[in-house]
């Protein structure tokens, strides 16, 4: 095994967890996200050492890939569950969990692109300038999903999700 | 609770990871081959599902009446599908549309990708619906225009979210979609034009049995073949595939109906060291699931969700029948893959 391989392995055991995480909260379906970390590991591990910041590569081709799986025609995505792992069943009603359910099950109800600007800008921290690079978009174009995003969670959950736009973007360089 | 929070506890609920780091090894070195060759397809496809080689067993077509009154209110007559591919790899300008891959009561669907080295992944995806199929049903809220015919037939521009589409009808009453791949918010690999330009190309050739690399002589009683692929096929139970005749195949957003699925692939962590038998592991909720090595490094899986229990499914996985998947000459058409009465339009 060659040192670029090794190296690569040890950065897809570190970081395939959240790459996983990342993409179901993107795509919202455990199979699709899978096989979305699947494709843009598959990408990296092609150009690994020619990419300068292998991290943020991976979460924002991860995140591209799982909007391209949304994107598959829905009457056409495979229904089989020739990968499908059981679901979890949270039987935990408590009111922490019920919130978080809460909280999950609204961002998944957000349209695609409006929740891959939130993934990215709240849960990974990336500024607009990021974001609007990692989705290759204009950054008016990331603040305006940003803002529909976060009305349309509003209006999901009738309240609102806690989320203060100058806290939550770690990196955000103002 | 904040937002930034999900991302842990979503990590905490996920289930057992499907692939590990060898897998995502082995994808990266077969994408990086297939550059290097010339062609590609989507990593995430390449392991999953092998691009099946087509043809010919034309099973006499066969009709079948729509028989469950409490799953079809207005008992109509439906054609049980041929296991058969109308469409053959072809090339299109720049792009290249590839032999079906997946075959499903009903439509074929086969991969866009481009001719040479410059992409890494698909392009978009074509589907061909079996006569008197009728995708418009399944768009929702798509918007659907009439755009110039296409080789004398009526072509349509569909919209559905921003994402372009090209619908025709490519015979009588037969209808196809070619759909593109999203890149990000307005950005889609394919233009309404080389959509256009593919459907334009296109001519239905003749006809060639699927082909599959598994199969079982035995099938739980009362289950139907919806879905195949080289490596995979679905069954659910009869009343729900005779209700899906003459129908798109249903979105994901449907509810969850009892399902068996047979699959090969890459072995993983999750199924531990190599070893003989099938095994079945406990405290899959919901779901039962059993397995059995094929060598060292494939795995045949059998799933049932609500269905049926380990038992039937480790009777059928000993009843499995296995053809390397490198080896696609060897596939079994699907029509003998499975008894007859897992076929629609079977015993």
């Amino acid at each position: 095994m060659s040192d670029n391989e090794a190296e690569f392995r040890e950065f897809v055991a570190a970081r395939m967890d959240a790459l996983r995480g990342l993409a179901y909260l993107t795509c919202g379906d455990w199979q699709l996200a899978e096989d979305a970390v699947l494709a843009a590991l598959a990408r990296l591990y092609a150009r690994w050492g020619r990419v300068d910041n292998p991290d943020a590569y991976a979460r924002t081709a991860v995140v591209r890939a799982a909007i391209d799986e949304t994107r598959r025609p829905w009457w056409r995505r495979e229904q089989s569950l020739s990968h499908a792992m059981p679901d979890v069943v949270d039987d935990d009603v408590t009111p922490a969990v019920d919130e978080r359910l809460r909280l999950r099950a609204a961002l998944l109800r957000v349209p695609v692109h409006h929740r891959a600007v939130l993934v990215l800008r709240f849960l990974e921290g990336l500024s607009v300038p990021q974001t609007a690079a990692a989705l290759r978009c204009p950054e008016g174009t990331v603040k305006a999903y940003t803002s529909r995003g976060l009305d349309a969670l509003r209006r999901i959950l009738g309240a609102d999700p806690g989320i203060d736009e100058r806290t939550e973007a770690r990196y955000e360089v103002v | 609770m904040r937002l930034s929070e999900l991302l842990d506890e979503v990590r905490a609920d996920a289930p057992p990871p499907r692939y590990d780091v060898a897998d995502v090894v082995r994808a990266g070195k077969r994408l990086r081959r297939r550059r290097r060759a010339g062609w590609v397809l989507a990593a995430g496809t390449a392991v999953t599902v092998v691009v099946a080689v087509p043809f010919v067993v034309a099973r006499p077509e066969t009709r079948i009446e729509q028989a469950s009154p409490a799953s079809s209110p207005s008992p109509t007559t439906a054609r049980a599908p041929e296991l058969d591919f109308a469409l053959s790899a072809y090339s299109a300008g720049r792009l290249r549309v590839a032999d079906p891959n997946r075959w499903t009561l009903a439509a074929e669907t086969a991969v866009i990708d481009k001719k040479g080295s410059e992409a890494d992944a698909q392009e978009g995806e074509i589907t061909l619906y079996r006569r008197g199929v009728d995708p418009r049903s399944t768009l929702g809220d798509a918007k659907i225009t009439p755009v110039e015919a296409i080789r004398g037939r009526p072509a349509y521009r569909v919209d559905a979210d921003g994402s372009p589409m090209l619908l025709w009808e490519y015979a009588d009453d037969s209808m196809a979609l070619i759909t593109s791949r999203a890149d990000g918010p307005g950005r889609y690999a394919l233009t309404p034009a080389e959509e256009r330009q593919v459907a334009e190309a296109f001519r239905p050739g003749p006809r060639r049995p699927v082909r599959i690399a598994i199969g079982a002589s035995y099938v739980p009683d009362g289950y139907r073949l919806v879905e195949a692929t080289a490596s995979s096929a679905t069954f659910i139970p009869t009343p729900d595939a005779v209700v899906r005749l003459g129908k798109p195949d249903p979105g994901p957003n449907m509810p969850p109906i009892a399902t068996i699925t047979l699959h090969v692939g890459p072995a993983s962590e999750v199924h531990g060291r190599p070893r003989d038998g099938v095994i079945c592991p406990e405290g899959t909720g919901r779901m039962a699931y059993c397995f059995a090595f094929l060598g060292d490094s494939q795995v045949e899986e059998v799933r049932s969700r609500s269905a049926v229990d380990t038992v039937e499914l480790g009777r059928m996985l000993k009843s499995g029948r296995f053809v390397p998947l490198s080896d696609p000459d060897h596939w079994m058409p699907l029509s003998q893959a499975f008894p007859a009465s897992a076929l629609i339009g079977g015993e």
